[in-house]
């Protein structure tokens, strides 16, 4: 009977710990961020700082909160045609750049990008 | 209650907390991802058209304009013809936009492209542009 109970709490207390895991700021308490709390604004292709070359070597992105609520750590993620990376900054509803180094070319460009409540 | 007949309830309770934990652990290990769409930037290289941007205009948290740059690298100027498509997260076009823009000859164009109709972020699942 006694092991039963123990087997019964850590029961309830693992599926506790499950629902806690959903995507939280770590500076704005434990709250759940909807899809479009973090706003993928635009994507750019560039060499150095300039958007007038063929042959970018650089991946930026910007990103904005779509509610102070949801201000807080964020890591974003690319997949390119040119390799993936991801970096972890503070995202603001006044916007945040990422940028991204990748290799030089002039290939067409496919960039997926995943954004990811970090821990704070 | 025997303790024959507690045996099963104690099976349940010990696969119940396994998974339990299991699941708690994959889940702080790998945090689900919010939702982004991916961007598909391309160029007509026979043209010698580059897409460089596209920016996304939001009202609230709605799309309704996309704004897109389009680099020339011919010394002459050329007559570019600039398409968005707004895909769903099911694959389904849900919205898209046409401009047209003389670009100058190693010149960055931005232009303005208005989308057939406003499409929630949330529900944008890929941004194709295309220039031709």
């Amino acid at each position: 009977m006694v092991v039963g109970i123990a087997l019964l709490s850590a029961s309830a207390f693992s599926v506790l710990m499950g629902a806690g895991s959903t995507p939280q700021l770590g500076g704005s308490g434990l709250r759940e961020v909807p899809k479009d709390g973090v706003i993928v604004v635009s994507v750019r292709l560039l060499r150095g700082n300039n958007l007038d070359h063929f042959n970018y070597n650089k991946i930026e992105v910007s990103l904005r909160t779509s509610n102070p609520d949801f201000d807080g750590p964020y890591t974003v993620c690319i997949e390119t045609n040119r390799g993936s990376s991801c970096e972890t900054k503070t995202v603001t509803t006044a916007g945040t750049t990422v940028p991204f180094p990748v290799g030089g070319g002039e290939q067409e460009s496919t960039v997926s990008v995943r954004v990811y409540a970090a821990a704070g | 209650m025997n303790r024959r007949s507690f045996f099963p309830v104690f099976i349940f309770l010990a696969i119940t907390t396994f998974a339990g934990l299991s699941y708690s652990v994959l889940m702080s290990a790998n945090p689900v991802p919010l939702t982004s769409p991916t961007f598909e930037l391309n160029s007509n290289t026979t043209q010698e058209l580059y897409t460089r941007s596209a920016t996304l205009v939001l009202s609230g948290t709605s799309v309704s304009q996309v704004n897109v740059a389009v680099y020339n690298k011919a010394n002459t100027q050329k007559y570019a013809t600039l398409t968005v498509q707004i895909y769903n997260w099911d694959g389904n076009l849900v919205a898209w936009g046409k401009a047209t823009v003389t670009i100058p000859g190693r010149e960055v164009s931005t232009v303005s492209i208005t989308l057939s109709s406003s499409v929630p972020y949330s529900s944008i699942g890929r941004v194709v542009v295309s220039v031709s």
